[in-house]
């Protein structure tokens, strides 16, 4: 295993990785300016084995993995290799594609130890909505000094399995670039939402109200300020958990649509947990 | 044969690719849209375009795309 410590030797080592055949598979798609965070945390380790190579990160208590591979066969050698070395520790990994593309790749981390823990869709929305804050209500911006209840309130809510939780650092950015609005009141964070635009694209985040606040309305109130922000944008995406139809509900109303992409959660535990 | 523009509105249909000089930094494409193409492009030009090659430099515009094409031998 070797820490990475430039952006250029992950680069390096993943064009290592003979492309072409028809069981090429990836599973690693961070954008250059998160790796370039995790690389600056120390966060971020490579592993390889012939035609393989698996990258993962430490976050908290758990290993998030990442592949390339030529083949199922270099996969699956890769991932025995990990399991082997590190049998105690908790990992997770996202199988992102089309379900019949990631199918077979699913299965390898199967054999391996993983469950699915779950699975996500993605939904997209296009067009326009008009970008007036009317139905908005009471959401205001997240300020910096509201970072500390921002992620106790993600912590306690939010499945860290299913859900990347943000670093304080991600969030402080989140907040700087007006990304995070809230619902506040005299019992603390009502709701959140928090959304990413670059160019003409807005991924949204996370979407949350506390549970015994549900049916007041919040969360209505967090997506017209949401979509109202994001109103010039071409294109705005999310994912959702396939069986949560509550929400998938809420998403057609809003005019989004799932796009076929799915995002297959593999939770491998501790054996320490298992035995 | 599709054309690279054909290509990529085949993949984003949202989006005009004439336009714009940088598809990442504008939105247009993510790195799922990349591996996307990639695939498009081998598949459609017969080629096989190395793990080398995926850099974000080399799918920025219609003109990158077309001289990592070129150095497959391929005038698109």
């Amino acid at each position: 295993m070797k820490c990475v410590t430039k952006i250029g030797v992950l680069q390096e080592a993943m064009g290592q990785i003979k492309r072409g055949g028809p069981d090429f598979s990836v599973s690693f798609f961070a954008s250059a300016s998160k790796i370039e965070a995790w690389i600056a945390e120390g966060a971020l380790w490579l592993s390889t084995c012939e035609g393989a190579l698996l990258i993962h990160r430490q976050d908290g208590k758990l290993l998030r993995v990442c592949h390339v591979a030529t083949d199922q066969p270099s996969l699956s050698a890769a991932l025995g290799n990990l399991v082997k070395e590190r049998p105690d520790q908790l990992m997770v990994a996202d199988l992102v594609g089309r379900p019949e593309d990631i199918e077979r790749v699913t299965r390898i981390y199967q054999r391996q130890g993983f469950a699915r823990h779950a699975q996500l869709v993605r939904m997209q929305r296009s067009g326009t909505w008009p970008a007036t804050m009317d139905g908005a209500g009471n959401v205001e911006l997240a300020r910096t000094e509201d970072l500390p209840e921002l992620r106790a309130f993600m912590e306690r809510w939010l499945d860290p399995l299913s859900e990347q939780i943000p670093s304080v650092a991600e969030l402080r950015a989140a907040v700087a670039s007006e990304g995070v609005f809230a619902v506040k009141d005299d019992q603390g964070l009502a709701g959140i939402l928090i959304h990413e635009t670059t160019g003409q694209s807005t991924a949204l985040r996370y979407w949350h109200v506390v549970g015994h606040r549900h049916g007041q309305g919040i969360g209505s109130r967090l997506m017209h300020a949401f979509l109202a922000r994001c109103a010039a944008s071409r294109r705005v995406t999310l994912w959702v958990i396939a069986g949560n139809v509550a929400a998938i509900a809420k998403y057609h109303h809003y005019g989004f649509s799932e796009d076929g992409m799915v995002d297959n959660i593999m939770v491998r535990q501790s054996e320490r947990v298992t035995q | 044969m599709k054309s690279i523009l054909d290509i990529l509105s085949g993949i984003r249909p949202e989006f005009d690719f004439s336009t714009s000089q940088n598809y990442l930094a504008d939105g247009m494409l993510d790195s799922f849209d990349v591996i996307a193409l990639v695939s498009d492009l081998d598949r459609e030009f017969g080629i096989r375009i190395e793990g080398t090659e995926i850099l974000p430099e080399n799918f920025c515009n219609l003109q990158a795309i077309r001289n990592l094409l070129g150095k497959h031998g391929v005038a698109a």
